[in-house]
């Protein structure tokens, strides 16, 4: 399964590796900023993203949002700070399957993660 | 060659395909017509008679002057055999010319300038000659041919001469296998062996000679046989068995099972060997190198290093010199020598798993503290009141993920730390006997401790740890014993491990864990260690 983390920090990408490597994916892309995310989703094709929600040139709502336009189906997970319920909402309206707010443990992401392909109906590892 | 007619003169070949004629210069009395009447009058058929021929060597003779060479001309031809050909593999062009040379090496028959053909052939160092025909597993060999008939040959006086028909052979394959359009490939990896019935790819190489400049250094996946012995510098390395029924010079031996020296290996500090399993031979001398598993040598061992992954057994055999370190029991009749030469056997020593279990030793420790210094970070940014800061949950959020890392990093090191310390228990049990004597200035070491010998023993005895663990030398006969420190010097062995530090630090990355083991293992019904000391003890 080809899995896109979307986050500025490289430290966080390489926990969400981690987590996603113990639970059997590998087959893993990364961006640094929505702008290049949007320059990738075309050539890997993601099956699932793990999107941050604050990041330099294009911010993760942004992101979600231009995204949804041509892909309505693959999940993404927002892995972010903002935990206010407003915020979360308007995540959702965008287009997020489901939201995994900082801090979180690995078990943590890792539930979300397998919550989120059981909902979508995604292929497992 | 006979004359025609005055003038003209006659040559038929043996094989009855041609007749040549000489016609002296200037002939006026002959014409074509006369000729041709003559050569049928010596029954030669009209149809194979060159009249153009005739007629070209007639004016040719009669144009040049009185003293010119006679004319010649071929003026009647038959018609050749063709014979036909029997089925046959047409092999592939490189592996056809690899088995011209293998055939020169492989050969009995052979004499050492047919051999030394090949090496000189070469266009590569005489090292690499590469005089096998060694195919991979799956590689294409050639193509079977079926027969091809053959075409009657007509001689000039209209005999048919007939022709032999290509016979159909039932090429039988071993270790290759054909496929409908008749390609036939390697089944597995091994020597290319091909006469007029047969195709075989052979697991086993079988060298009348020796290795040397003939063979180049030898590579082969199976297993290897050598008549003679291997000479300076090169190399034998199999994925198999090597069997050498002469002397090994300084060369090096590579084995992937056992390695057979029929007579012994004089290795000068240059050569080595490297079995996969066993190692035996009449005796080893300056060699240095690694054994898999047993070491079993007849008569005299001098200056060699070798580690052994077991045991060495070799009860008749002398170890002048050198040094022998074996992860399991040695046996052997005599060791040093009264010129007291430098001779030391290691007895139940595994650097691999010691150099595991210290570098385990070192990294647990670590491994604690980075989890213990990520608790307390922890603890501290949970201790603040308010709401946290984006960075303050990123870093939370690192901090859970360095302590979830460093524990999960703890049971497999501990599992690993258990294991190593028990191989290491099991190596602390195995002893050394020697048959007859240990001369002074010998180096003795078991259960951990190294010990030099102060005066010659004599045998049968056996140097081996007690429950206790101390280091005994017990008589065999009589089955008294006393400690090794009264008859040696001892000290502990340089780099063996404490076995005790290595359980703590078990104890500590993950707590009852040897108990846990024990009892996965005892539903596993496994059993849980070798005993290497165990025969020796009783």
């Amino acid at each position: 399964m080809r899995i896109l983390l979307v986050d500025d920090s490289k430290t966080m990408r390489n926990i969400q590796k981690s987590v996603l490597s113990q639970l059997g994916y590998t087959d893993i892309e990364e961006a640094c900023d929505g702008q290049d995310a949007l320059s990738k989703v075309g050539a890997y094709a993601p099956e699932m993203l793990l999107v941050d929600w604050n990041m330099p040139n294009m911010d993760g709502l942004t992101f979600v949002k231009t995204y949804r336009k041509t892909d309505k189906t693959t999940p993404i997970i927002m892995v972010t700070t903002e935990a206010e319920k407003s915020r979360v909402i308007e995540a959702i309206k965008a287009g997020v399957n489901n939201y995994v707010v900082k801090p979180f443990t690995p078990d943590l992401l890792g539930q979300r993660i397998r919550e989120t392909l059981d909902k979508t109906g995604a292929k497992a590892a | 060659m006979r004359e025609l007619i005055p003038g003209l003169t006659l040559d038929i070949d043996t094989d009855r395909l041609a007749a040549r004629l000489a016609i002296v210069a200037n002939v006026e009395a002959v014409d074509s017509p006369t000729i041709i009447a003559a050569l049928e009058g010596e029954g030669i058929t009209r149809t194979q008679i060159d009249e153009e021929a005739i007629a070209v060597a007639l004016a040719a003779a009669r144009a040049g002057p009185h003293d010119a060479e006679p004319t010649e001309a071929v003026v009647a031809r038959g018609t050749p055999v063709h014979h036909g050909r029997n089925a046959r593999v047409d092999i592939e062009p490189d592996l056809a010319e690899q088995l011209d040379r293998q055939r020169a090496v492989l050969s009995k028959t052979a004499g050492e300038a047919e051999r030394a053909k090949v090496c000189d052939e070469a266009d590569v160092s005489h090292y690499e000659v590469n005089a096998l025909c060694v195919v991979a597993p799956g590689q294409r060999i050639g193509r079977e041919l079926d027969a091809e008939p053959g075409d009657d040959g007509l001689d000039i006086f209209g005999k048919v001469v007939g022709a032999r028909e290509g016979r159909e052979i039932a090429l039988k394959l071993d270790g290759a296998a054909r496929d409908g359009a008749g390609v036939i490939t390697a089944k597995h990896a091994g020597l290319l062996l091909i006469d007029p019935t047969h195709v075989t790819v052979s697991k086993e190489l079988r060298l009348p000679g020796a290795v040397d400049f003939t063979t180049g250094h030898v590579r082969f996946p199976g297993d290897a046989e050598i008549a003679d012995g291997v000479r300076d510098n090169f190399r034998v390395e199999v994925g198999g068995t090597i069997t050498v029924r002469n002397l090994v010079e300084a060369a090096t031996l590579k084995s992937g099972v056992d390695i057979i020296l029929e007579r012994g290996m004089a290795a000068r500090n240059k050569g080595r060997i490297d079995a996969g399993r066993d190692l035996s031979a009449r005796y080893l001398d300056s060699v240095t190198g690694t054994v898999g598993r047993d070491l079993i040598v007849e008569n005299e061992i001098t200056g060699c290093d070798i580690a052994v992954a077991r045991r060495v057994i070799s009860p008749k055999a002398t170890m002048v010199s050198g040094l022998i370190r074996a992860a399991d029991s040695v046996e052997l009749a005599e060791v040093g020598s009264a010129a007291r030469a430098q001779a030391g056997v290691l007895a139940g020593t595994s650097p691999k798993v010691e150099q595991t279990a210290r570098s385990l030793l070192a990294l647990a420790p670590r491994v604690l503290a980075d989890v213990a210094a990520a608790q307390e970070r922890l603890k501290t940014l949970r201790s603040i009141g308010g709401k946290m800061s984006p960075a303050q949950a990123e870093e939370l959020t690192e901090l859970e993920f360095a302590v979830a890392s460093g524990q999960g990093r703890m049971e497999p090191i501990a599992r690993a730390m258990l294991r190593a310390g028990e191989v290491l228990e099991s190596c602390r049990r195995a002893g050394v006997i020697v048959q007859g004597t240990i001369h002074a200035g010998s180096k003795v070491s078991v259960a951990g401790v190294e010990a030099i010998i102060k005066r010659s023993l004599e045998g049968p005895i056996t140097v081996a740890a007690d429950d206790q663990g101390t280091a005994l030398v017990r008589d065999q006969r009589t089955g008294s014993a006393v400690e090794l420190s009264s008859v040696a010097e001892v000290g502990a062995l340089e780099g063996s491990v404490d076995l005790a530090a290595v359980r703590a630090a078990v104890d500590e990355l993950s707590p009852g864990l040897a108990e846990r083991v024990e009892a996965e293992r005892a539903k596993a019904g496994k059993v849980i260690c070798g005993d290497a000391g165990a025969k020796i003890a009783a």
